[in-house]
C-alpha cells in the first residue's frame, strides 16, 4: 500500500435521534472535549474526526452528526448506508424524544448497510429533576431493540468517551473478524455496496 | 408876719449866753428868736392862740431831744420863762390884767408844752419799736425767698431725672417690644443729653454705667431673635427649595413647549438670556421665592440686626459671627452621610431642597446687606455646599442597581442646577459632578448592555431568524436598520430574515442604549452637549466594540460552522448597523462637529468579517483536509474503478450541503472567495496526492485519479453556474454526465466527452466558471500524463495551449513515476532535457 496513512481502520459512525436530544454536543465533547449550552441546529450534515488507539491500533473515527430536523431527513438518510455504527441518541428529559427512537431504528433498518452497530444512548443523564425517562426505561427499549445501551451527558462530560469508545470497540472487533482472511487493512466494511448507489453513472 | 419881721430885727446880741458853737446855744437862740418874736405881747398872746409857735418849737424840743438837751431846753425855758415873769410882772404892774392874763396863758402854753413832750417821746417810743418789727420783717421776707428758690431748682432738678427715668423705662420697654433700634436712639440721646444734666445724681452715674449693658442686651437680644429667625428660615428652607423647584420646572416646561413650537429656540436653554427676556415678557410679576403664594420669609429680623450692629458700630462682628454662623448652618444642613436607594431618593430631594432653600435665603442676603453679606462669601459658602453635595451623593451611588434611579437623580440634580444658576450660582462644579453621573449611568448601561447581549448570544439559535407574522416581521426590520429588499407588502409569513435573532435583539438593546443616553441628557445637562455626546459617542463606541464585536471574535473561536457562519452574516448586519448608528449620532449632534464622528466598531466589524471569513475558510478547508485523510489511492493497482472513489462521493455530497444548506445565505461575494480557496485547496491537495504517489504511478491509477479529478470537476463547474440554473437538490444525480454534457455543451460548445475539453477559463475572465481554474493545472498535469504523445510537451506551441500551468519539476517527476517500473527511466530524462531547451 503506497498511501502513507496515519490510522489503521477507518469507523464512519452516525449520530442520529431528534432536534435538541445533543447529538452535536455529544460529538463535541467527544471530539474536542467541549461543551456549549448554546443550542444551535445542525443544518443538514456535519462530521468530526477524531483517532483513538484502541487494542494498539489506530482507530480514526469519522462521526456523521446528523440534523435531527424533520426537513433535513433526506440529506440525512444518505449517509445511513455508509456508517459502520448508528448512534440512536434521546434525552432522558424528553419522552418524545424517546418514544421516537423506535421511529429512528426503523429508519436504520430500512437505510442502514446489514450488520451495522447500534448503540442507544440517553444523553442529559445529569439533569435528574428533569428527567422523564428512567434508566430502566432506556433499558428496557435496548433490550427491545436488541442493542446496547448507556445513559451519557455531554454536558457534565459522563459516559461521553465511553459511548463512542465501546461503538468503535464492537465494529473493530466485527471488522478485524471479518478481514482476518484478507489481511489487507481494507476497512469498507459495511459500505462496501454504497459507492454504486451516488456515482453509479458517473463518468 | 409882722413877728417874722420882728423876731429879724431882734438884735442878736442880747443873746451872747447862747453860743454859736454850742448846739445848746443854738436852741437858745431859736428858742428866743421864737420866743421874742412877738414881743409885742399882744401879738405874742396872739401869737400863743395859732399853732404856728407849737410847730415851730416842735423841731427845737425835737432838736433837743435829739441834742440830749432836753434838760438845757428846760432850763433855758425856765429862765426864759423866769425873764418873761419879771417882764409879766412888771407889766403886769402896768397891766395887771393883762399880765395876769398872759401869765394864765402861759400856764397853758408850759401845760401843753409838757404834754407835747410826753407825746414827742411817746412818738419816739413808738417809732423805735415800729423799727424794729419792721427790720424782722424785712429779714422773714428775705428767708423766704431764698426757700422758694430752693424749692424752685429742687422741682427743676426732680423733673430732669424723672425724665431720664422715664426714658431709661422706654428704653427697657422699648428692648422689650424689640423697638431696638429706637432703644438704641433713646439709649444714645439719654447718655449724650439727659444723662449730662443729671450727672450729680447718683442715679444718673448709675444709669450711665448701665448704658454699655444695655446695649450688650440690645445686642444680644437682637442675635437671639436673628438666631430664632434662622431657625425659622432653616425649618422653611427645604419648602422654599421645594417651591424654587417647581418654578424651575413649571419654567422649564414652558421653555420646553416655546422651543418645541419654534425650533430657532432650540438653541437657547434655559436660564440663557433669550429665555430669561422672553419668561419677562410672559410674567409680569418675577416669581420671588422667600415672598409668594406658598411662603413669605420676613427679612426683618436680619435688617433689623445690621441696624443694630451698625448703629453700635459693630457691623465687622456681626459680619464675622453671621459669615462663621452661616458655615455652621452649611455643616448642620448638610449631614456627614446621606442615604437613599434605588426605591427612595426623597433624602437626596430633601437635601437638594434644603441646600437650595439655604442658598436663596444668603442670596436674598447678599442683594438686601451686601455690605454684610458679601457675593465672595456667599459664593465661597456656595461652593463648599457644592463640594459636599457631591461627596455626599457619589457614595451612595455604587450602591444603586437600576439606572432608572440615576435618571431621577439627574432630574433632580438638573432642576437643582438649573434653579441656582437661576439665582446666579456658579453651577460648575455641580455641572462636573453631573457629568461624572452621566459616566456612571453610561457605565451602568454598558453593563446592563453587556449582560442582555451576553444573554442574547448565549441564547441565540445561530440560525436565519424565521418571522411568521406581518407585526412582528415589522417590529424587527423597523428596529434592525435593515433594508429588506423587497417591498413590505409582498412579504409572506412565514418570512426568513438572514440575521439570527441575536441581531435584533442587539439592536433594540443599542437603540435602548443611545435612547437612555439621551434621556439622560435632555433638558438637564444643555451646558455640556458636546461632552454629553462624546461620552454617547465612545460609549456607543465601546460598547459596539469591547461587547457585542469583541463577544462575537470570540464566539469565531467555535468550531461550530452554523454559529460561525451566522456570526459572518450578523457581523454583515452589525456593520450597516454602526454606520447606521454612526449617522444618527452626526445627524443629532446639538453641536457643531469639526469632523464628522466616526465610529471605530465600523471598521472593527469590517475586520471581524474578515476575520469570520478566514474562520469559514478554515473550517471548509479543515473539512477537506478531513477527507483528504481518509483518501486512499493505490497506486499501483491494476483494476481501474468504475466509480470515483468513496471519500470523494462523501466530500462532494458534503460540500454540496454546505454549499446548499449552511453556506447558500452568505453573500455571493463571499461563496466565490470561499468556493475558490476551498477548490484552489482541494486540487493543490489532490496534485500532492498524486505527487506524493509512491515510486510508480499504473496506468489504472491514473485512470481512477482522473476519474475522480473529474467527478470534482463537474461540481465545481456546476456550483460555478448562476443560481437558478443550478440543481439545489441534494442527490448526486445533479453531477450525472447527462447534467455536465449539457451544460458544457452550453457553456463551452465543444464535446464535452472529451475531458481536455472541459474549458479552464482564466482568472481574468468574468464569469461563471472561474473556479474550475482552480483546478487547471491539476487538469493539465493529468492530461499531460494521459496524453498519448506525451513528447508534445517538448513543443513550446503546444505546452503553451495545452500545459501552461504544468510545473516542469511536477511533470518531471510524475511522468517518470508513469513509466517507473514497465518504461525505462531514459525516457523521462529526454523528457527533461528537452524542457531544459
Amino acid at each position: 500500500m503506497a498511501s502513507s496513512r496515519n490510522y489503521d481502520i477507518l469507523i464512519k459512525l452516525l449520530l442520529i435521534g431528534d432536534s435538541g436530544v445533543g447529538k452535536s454536543c455529544l460529538l463535541l465533547r467527544f471530539s474536542e472535549d467541549s461543551f456549549t449550552p448554546s443550542f444551535i441546529t445542525t443544518i443538514g450534515i456535519d462530521f468530526k474526526i477524531r483517532t483513538i488507539d484502541l487494542d494498539g491500533k489506530r482507530i480514526k473515527m469519522q462521526i456523521w452528526d446528523t440534523a435531527g430536523q424533520e426537513r433535513f431527513r433526506t440529506i440525512t438518510t444518505a449517509y445511513y448506508r455508509g456508517a459502520m455504527g448508528i448512534l440512536l441518541v434521546y434525552d432522558v428529559t424528553d419522552e418524545k424524544s424517546f418514544n421516537n427512537i423506535r421511529n429512528w431504528f426503523a429508519n436504520v433498518e430500512q437505510h442502514a448497510s446489514e450488520g451495522v452497530n447500534k448503540l442507544l444512548i440517553g444523553n442529559k443523564c445529569d439533569w435528574e429533576e428533569k428527567r422523564a425517562v428512567s434508566t430502566e426505561q432506556g433499558k428496557a427499549l435496548a433490550n427491545e431493540l436488541g442493542i446496547p445501551f448507556i445513559e451519557a451527558s455531554a454536558k457534565a462530560n459522563i459516559n461521553v468517551e465511553e459511548a463512542f469508545v465501546s461503538l468503535a470497540r464492537q465494529i473493530k472487533q466485527r471488522v478485524d473478524l471479518a478481514s482476518e482472511p484478507q489481511q489487507s487493512g481494507s476497512v469498507d466494511i459495511g459500505g462496501g455496496s454504497k459507492n454504486s448507489n451516488g456515482g453509479s453513472k458517473c463518468c | 408876719m409882722a413877728t417874722s419881721t420882728a423876731v429879724a430885727t431882734m438884735p442878736s446880741a442880747s443873746l451872747p449866753a447862747v453860743g454859736a458853737v454850742d448846739p445848746s446855744d443854738v436852741m437858745m437862740n431859736h428858742l428866743q428868736e421864737v420866743l421874742l418874736l412877738n414881743s409885742d405881747p399882744i401879738s405874742l398872746l396872739n401869737s400863743f392862740e395859732g399853732d404856728d409857735f407849737l410847730e415851730q418849737l416842735a423841731p427845737v424840743v425835737e432838736d433837743a431831744v435829739n441834742a440830749n438837751a432836753v434838760d438845757l431846753l428846760v432850763d433855758r425855758l425856765a429862765t426864759i420863762t423866769a425873764q418873761k415873769e419879771t417882764e409879766v410882772q412888771e407889766l403886769c404892774n402896768s397891766n395887771q390884767q393883762e399880765y395876769t392874763k398872759a401869765v394864765h396863758q402861759l400856764a397853758k402854753v408850759k401845760q401843753n408844752s409838757e404834754q407835747m413832750l410826753s407825746s414827742v417821746l411817746e412818738i419816739n417810743q413808738s417809732i423805735q419799736k415800729s423799727g424794729r418789727a419792721f427790720v424782722a420783717r424785712n429779714k422773714m421776707l428775705k428767708d423766704s425767698q431764698g426757700a422758694k428758690n430752693n424749692i424752685d431748682d429742687a422741682t427743676t432738678a426732680l423733673h430732669q431725672c424723672l425724665k431720664v427715668l422715664h426714658m431709661t423705662n422706654q428704653v427697657y420697654d422699648m428692648i422689650e417690644q424689640k423697638k431696638y433700634f429706637q432703644a438704641l436712639k433713646n439709649l444714645d440721646d439719654l447718655q449724650r443729653n439727659h444723662l449730662q444734666e443729671v450727672a450729680q445724681f447718683d442715679f444718673a452715674q448709675r444709669i450711665r454705667h448701665s448704658v454699655p449693658l444695655m446695649k450688650d442686651t440690645i445686642k444680644q437680644d437682637v442675635i437671639s431673635d436673628l438666631a430664632v429667625w434662622l431657625q425659622s428660615v432653616h425649618e422653611v428652607a427645604s419648602q422654599i427649595g421645594m417651591i424654587a423647584f417647581s418654578s424651575t420646572e413649571v419654567r422649564r416646561r414652558k421653555w420646553k413647549a416655546k422651543a418645541d413650537k419654534d425650533p430657532h429656540l432650540r438653541f437657547y436653554k434655559l436660564n440663557s438670556a433669550v429665555e430669561l427676556a422672553m419668561e419677562q415678557d410672559d410674567d409680569d410679576e418675577k416669581f420671588d421665592p422667600l415672598d409668594n403664594a406658598h411662603i413669605k420669609v420676613d427679612l426683618t429680623p436680619f435688617y433689623d440686626c445690621i441696624l443694630i450692629y451698625t448703629a453700635l458700630g459693630s457691623l465687622n462682628e456681626f459680619r464675622e459671627q453671621y459669615e462663621y454662623d452661616r458655615v455652621k448652618d452649611t455643616e448642620r444642613l448638610l449631614p456627614q452621610s446621606i442615604n437613599f436607594t434605588d426605591d427612595d431618593i426623597s433624602p437626596l430631594e430633601n437635601l437638594l431642597h434644603g441646600a437650595c432653600g439655604f442658598a436663596i435665603v444668603e442670596r436674598a442676603t447678599v442683594r438686601m446687606a451686601y455690605k454684610v453679606r458679601t457675593a465672595e462669601s456667599v459664593d465661597r459658602l456656595w461652593e463648599s455646599m457644592c463640594q459636599r453635595i457631591a461627596d455626599l451623593i457619589d457614595p451612595v451611588l455604587q450602591t444603586l442597581h437600576n439606572p432608572e434611579t440615576l435618571l431621577r437623580v439627574r432630574t433632580l440634580l438638573g432642576l437643582f442646577i438649573q434653579t441656582m444658576e437661576s439665582f446666579e450660582f456658579s453651577v460648575v462644579r455641580l455641572q462636573s459632578f453631573m457629568l461624572s453621573l452621566f459616566g456612571k449611568y453610561s457605565d451602568f448601561l454598558k453593563q446592563r448592555f453587556a449582560q442582555e447581549f451576553n444573554q442574547s448570544v448565549m441564547e441565540d439559535d445561530y440560525m436565519p431568524m424565521v418571522i411568521n407574522q406581518r407585526e412582528l416581521w415589522e417590529q424587527v426590520v423597523n428596529i434592525s436598520w435593515y433594508q429588506a429588499d423587497i417591498d413590505p407588502s409582498n412579504v409572506t409569513f412565514p418570512c426568513i430574515l438572514p440575521f439570527s435573532q441575536v441581531y435584533p435583539l442587539c439592536c433594540a438593546e443599542l437603540r435602548n442604549f443611545v435612547n437612555q443616553h439621551y434621556n439622560f441628557s435632555d433638558e438637564f445637562t444643555e451646558q455640556n452637549p458636546g461632552q454629553i455626546e462624546s461620552t454617547l459617542r465612545s460609549s456607543v463606541d465601546q460598547l459596539l466594540v469591547d461587547v457585542v464585536c469583541a463577544t462575537l471574535l470570540t464566539r469565531l473561536k467555535s468550531s461550530n460552522r452554523e454559529e460561525i457562519v451566522q456570526i459572518f452574516i450578523n457581523l454583515e448586519y452589525f456593520e450597516s448597523a454602526a454606520s447606521a448608528i454612526e449617522r444618527t449620532l452626526n445627524e443629532t449632534s446639538s453641536i457643531h462637529l469639526p469632523e464628522p464622528i466616526k465610529l471605530d466598531a465600523v471598521s472593527e466589524f469590517a475586520r471581524a468579517r474578515k476575520n469570520a471569513e478566514q474562520r469559514i475558510f478554515e473550517l471548509i478547508n479543515s473539512k477537506i483536509d478531513d477527507f483528504l485523510e481518509i483518501a486512499e489511492y493505490d497506486w499501483e493497482t491494476t483494476t481501474e474503478n468504475s466509480n470515483p472513489s468513496s471519500y470523494l462521493i462523501d466530500m462532494v455530497r458534503f460540500l454540496e450541503t454546505l454549499v446548499n444548506q449552511t453556506l447558500v445565505n452568505l453573500p455571493q461575494s463571499i461563496t466565490s472567495f470561499l468556493y475558490f480557496d476551498a477548490f484552489d485547496h482541494l486540487a493543490t491537495s489532490m496534485l500532492e496526492l498524486i505527487l506524493n504517489a509512491g515510486r510508480r504511478i499504473s496506468k489504472p491509477a491514473l485512470h481512477n485519479f482522473d476519474r475522480d479529478v473529474h467527478y470534482v470537476e463537474m461540481f465545481v463547474q456546476d456550483l460555478g453556474q448562476p443560481e437558478n440554473s443550478r440543481s439545489t437538490s441534494t442527490a448526486l444525480s445533479t453531477f450525472s454526465p447527462r447534467n455536465a454534457k449539457n451544460r458544457s455543451t452550453s457553456v463551452n460548445g465543444a464535446a464535452p466527452e472529451d475531458p481536455m475539453l472541459l474549458r479552464h477559463r482564466s482568472t481574468d475572465d468574468d464569469g461563471d466558471n472561474s473556479l474550475l481554474t482552480t483546478f487547471t493545472e491539476l487538469r493539465q498535469t493529468i492530461n499531460l500524463l494521459l496524453s498519448s504523445n506525451i513528447e508534445e510537451y517538448n513543443n513550446t506551441e503546444v505546452r503553451m495551449r495545452k500545459y501552461g500551468r504544468v510545473k516542469p519539476q511536477n511533470a518531471m517527476v510524475l511522468v517518470e513515476k508513469l513509466h517507473a517500473a514497465p518504461a525505462t527511466p531514459s525516457r523521462a530524462r529526454r523528457l527533461y532535457r528537452g524542457r531544459g531547451n
